[in-house]
């Protein structure tokens, strides 16, 4: 299939809770931005069998090992404090070539 | 949808008086308890959780913490809350290393089910907006527990 679309990971505790708010926030504004993406959600346990073809993981948990693929700060989606610049750095990690 | 999330009245404790996150998780966890909606290890579970995956969020003016756990031990979905006199320490969600003064706990007990139910985007929509948090803060136990029932209906 497209080999353009950027692929994110959505990580958190469960999979299920706030991995979703963030999610829904950030795929908005890839929508809005116009970039092609898709994405998977993830619980932190379940990481390292998920990372195949991963641009960015942003995760709301701390991730206990190093990873391959830049990982960001959910925590701005949750609180509402820093949402800018935490788009603004999704942004330019996923439109780097 | 016609799942149900219990949130009575008697799941707002304002003001509670405790010492630590876990005080406050037990005492949120009891009421719980006395409404019948958890059982067995629910508050144990939430304790060993947040040990693990800590949700204190910094938000503003005030930190709020949103412990969870797994669904065993959840009989009914249902979520408490508790407005603390004093801060008490929680681990910052996604960065354990860090802490933050916490003064509104929304304790959850969801059933795996009801994970639709998208609970935690209406409490956390709240939560970006200081002038609902200080007003959760300053309200008596009915307009606390009417301010968040308008969110989840």
């Amino acid at each position: 299939m497209s080999t353009t679309k950027k692929r994110l990971l959505f990580v958190c505790a469960t999979g299920i809770a706030t991995s979703t708010q963030v999610m829904e926030r950030v795929t908005r504004y890839l929508k809005d931005e116009g970039i092609e993406h898709e994405y998977l959600q993830t619980n932190v346990a379940s990481v390292a069998n998920s990372l195949d073809g991963v641009d960015l993981i942003v995760a709301t948990t701390k991730i206990p090992y190093d990873v391959d693929v830049p990982v960001l700060r959910g925590l701005p989606f949750v609180t509402g404090i820093g949402v800018d610049d935490a788009l603004a750095e999704i942004k330019s990690i996923l439109t780097a070539e | 949808m016609t799942t149900t999330l219990e949130f009575t009245e008697n799941l707002v404790l304002t003001p509670v008086h405790a010492r630590s996150s876990s005080e406050v998780i037990e005492q949120l966890g009891q009421s719980l308890r006395q409404a019948g909606c958890v059982t067995g290890s629910f508050e144990a579970d939430v304790l060993a959780r947040e040990a693990e995956h800590p949700t204190g969020l910094p938000t503003q003016p005030v930190g709020v913490a949103i412990p969870h756990a797994k669904p065993r031990g959840v009989l009914r979905s249902a979520i408490a809350v508790g407005i603390l006199a004093d801060p008490v320490e929680f681990r910052v969600m996604g960065a354990p290393d860090e802490a933050v003064a916490v003064r509104i706990v929304f304790l959850m007990a969801l059933k795996e089910s009801d994970r639709h139910l998208n609970i935690l985007s209406a409490l956390t929509s709240m939560l970006q907006d200081p002038d609902q948090i200080d007003q959760l803060l300053h309200g008596s136990r009915s307009d606390v527990h009417a301010q968040i029932e308008s969110l989840l209906a």
